[in-house]
């Protein structure tokens, strides 16, 4: 456009040069758009199917009869669809019994941790009260010490309250968790005093509060956390081995890595034991996959 | 405290335990006393009993008069003991590769990620998947995958006519095995959290210095990396101390072998406590880990201190 108000000084010919000019310039920064655009997509390409193919060949040799996993040369896909080997597996790790030990205690943990964590988060990001931040740093200090150094203490501490064996020595060391109250206080930060302020003079009481004010605010990181906890617990190996030993008892990590050193040669089984215990987290995570990485963006950012 | 009195020595008519900041202390302590309670039991107690314990002699069995003071015995052992001394080097050799693949990878990818703008929301999610995966199950499947004659890696290889390797079984790779499927399954948080750390730097900065003519490696070294340095100081200190207590793919994939080349801290405390029934020299080994990770962690506050830390702790 400021060619063409340019052009009623300047000679004709001039114009279409540059023009010209301008449309070779546009069209390589087009190609050179377009190469870049081809480079990176490769690259996340080569990626996507590097990450995918370990998950869609376990599901598919779930389905395979022992010698079809161990073929040469590679077989890919199932020959006959052996949904038996399902049932089979169940069996031979005691599925149901197994599974609903999990359910239940990474259930009980993750429902305890939304209420202990959102109650830290508004005594510590919205109550007013001397020490407080003191405290917190205190709590927060935990974060910096790695998990297993309480790990025998703990051990003891629950063998000696007779909870060896038992859905308590599961669930009760794991209540509440410094990481979790972090980040509902970060959250609670964004809750407007305002409306604390207000439901205070209607009279309302500090729990009050809490249950219908806080609560109720709170369910986007109250989605994050429950994600983070029941994905923790759901995969929790060293403490189930040291606290169930009684077969009944075990849960799902436990009875998989059982699986490798008892049916150490039917992978079939393996894989399909394998599978089952990824359903529930993709079930969680097709739901929610959005507030799952959102939330560890946040994680991420804030601290 | 000091609130109290002085509030009880400058009002006349209403005592301080009618004052609304009074009452609002006793709510707030009231409020914390359960957090409080639990934490004492659960976090700090242990912590020091864990300390305390080091010098003991104990099976773990039987009365906690059983345990024996034996001073600091425990820890001239553990200065003489090969096994513990190996998996401490090999806990090392793990979180350097782990931690150093997984931020540069991460990173990489997050880049790559950051120059798109179609399907960005299901590219990402997608990396992210396998972290969400559990770890006992893909350690089965991993370890399977590495079978040396027809597991599916050495098939795949053997496509392009590379010999097959002997992942787990041979000495000299198994950590790497390990490492190369534990950075497979975390890649995608590594790469959320840089693409978060990117999208959060201003796109005038980069303006800036392309009309001063700075080229994109400049611009790299320049903006991105210093502006992203909060964001690193994040993901080291969490990688560390998560990755030096790494226990579950090893347990599943190798249970510290081939010739003790994949035994790790953790898993060596585990059989020291649960099957050697030695929980006070078990505590010692935790012990020195704990100094090592306290130290690096600061090491790593101290050099990325001027990145805004007061932001994260």
């Amino acid at each position: 456009m400021s060619a063409t108000a340019s052009t009623s000084t300047t000679a004709t010919p001039k114009r279409h040069v540059i023009e010209r000019q301008m449309a070779s310039v546009q069209r390589r920064r087009l190609v050179r758009w377009f190469m870049g655009q081809l480079f990176l997509w490769t690259i996340i390409l080569a990626g996507l199917i590097f990450m995918i193919t370990p998950g869609i060949w376990m599901i598919l040799a779930s389905f395979k009869t022992q010698s079809e996993i161990s073929a040469i040369p590679l077989r890919f896909f199932p020959e006959v669809w052996r949904v038996s080997n399902y049932p089979e597996a169940a069996a031979a790790m005691k599925f149901w019994a197994v599974f609903r030990n999990s359910l239940l205690i990474t259930g009980a943990i993750t429902v305890a941790n939304v209420f202990t964590c959102t109650w830290g988060g508004y005594t510590f990001g919205k109550l007013r009260w001397p020490g407080r931040d003191v405290v917190f740093m205190l709590l927060l200090s935990t974060m910096m010490i790695p998990g297993f150094l309480t790990l025998i203490p703990r051990y003891v501490l629950v063998a000696k309250m007779g909870l060896l064996n038992s859905y308590g020595g599961m669930i009760i060391p794991f209540l509440t968790g410094t990481f979790g109250i972090f980040l509902t206080k970060q959250f609670m930060l964004g809750i407007p005093d305002e409306l604390i302020d207000a439901a205070t003079v209607d009279g309302s009481s500090a729990f009050g509060i809490y249950w219908r004010i806080i609560l109720p605010l709170s369910k986007p990181i109250i989605a994050v956390l429950s994600i983070f906890v029941f994905d923790w617990a759901w995969d929790d190996l060293l403490w189930g081995i040291m606290i169930l030993t009684d077969r009944e008892m075990w849960t799902l990590p436990i009875a998989i890595a059982n699986l490798r050193i008892q049916q150490s040669n039917q992978y079939e089984l393996q894989m399909a034991g394998s599978t089952v215990a990824i359903i529930p987290v993709i079930l969680l995570f097709l739901v929610l996959q959005r507030h799952i990485v959102q939330g560890v963006a946040l994680s991420g950012l804030k601290g | 405290m000091a609130s109290s009195t002085a509030a009880l020595s400058t009002t006349h008519r209403t005592p301080f335990w009618r004052k609304r900041s009074f009452r609002s202390g006793v709510t707030g302590w009231l409020f914390a006393a359960p957090i409080l309670i639990y934490f004492t039991v659960f976090v700090f107690g242990p912590i020091i009993a864990s300390l305390v314990m080091m010098f003991y002699d104990w099976n773990g069995f039987g009365p906690l008069s059983q345990a024996k003071f034996v001073g600091l015995a425990n820890m001239q052992e553990v200065m003489r003991d090969e096994k513990f001394l190996g998996s401490f080097r090999n806990t090392f050799m793990y979180a350097v590769i782990v931690v150093g693949s997984g931020v540069v990878f991460g990173l990489l990818l997050a880049l790559v990620l950051n120059g798109v703008t179609k399907f960005v929301g299901f590219v990402r999610s997608t990396y992210y998947l396998p972290v969400m995966l559990p770890m006992t199950a893909m350690s089965l499947l991993w370890g399977l995958m590495y079978q040396p004659r027809y597991g599916f890696l050495n098939q795949v290889l053997a496509l392009v006519n590379i010999p097959p390797v002997r992942w787990l079984i041979n000495p000299d790779t198994a950590l790497l095995s390990i490492c190369l499927m534990v950075v497979w399954k975390g890649l995608g948080w590594y790469m959320v959290i840089f693409l978060a750390g990117l999208k959060s730097i201003p796109e005038e900065f980069y303006e800036a210095a392309k009309v001063d003519g700075a080229t994109a490696w400049q611009r790299f070294w320049g903006i991105t990396l210093p502006l992203l340095k909060p964001t690193l100081l994040f993901v080291f200190v969490v990688t560390v101390i998560g990755s030096l207590q790494v226990f579950t793919p090893i347990y599943i994939m190798t249970q510290g072998g081939p010739a003790n080349a994949t035994s790790v801290v953790v898993y060596w405390v585990y059989l020291t406590a649960f099957q050697f029934l030695r929980l006070g020299y078990a505590s010692t080994q935790v012990g020195l880990l704990f100094l090592v990770i306290l130290v690096i962690t600061l090491i790593q506050l101290r050099l990325f201190r001027d990145g805004g830390i007061r932001s994260y702790y």
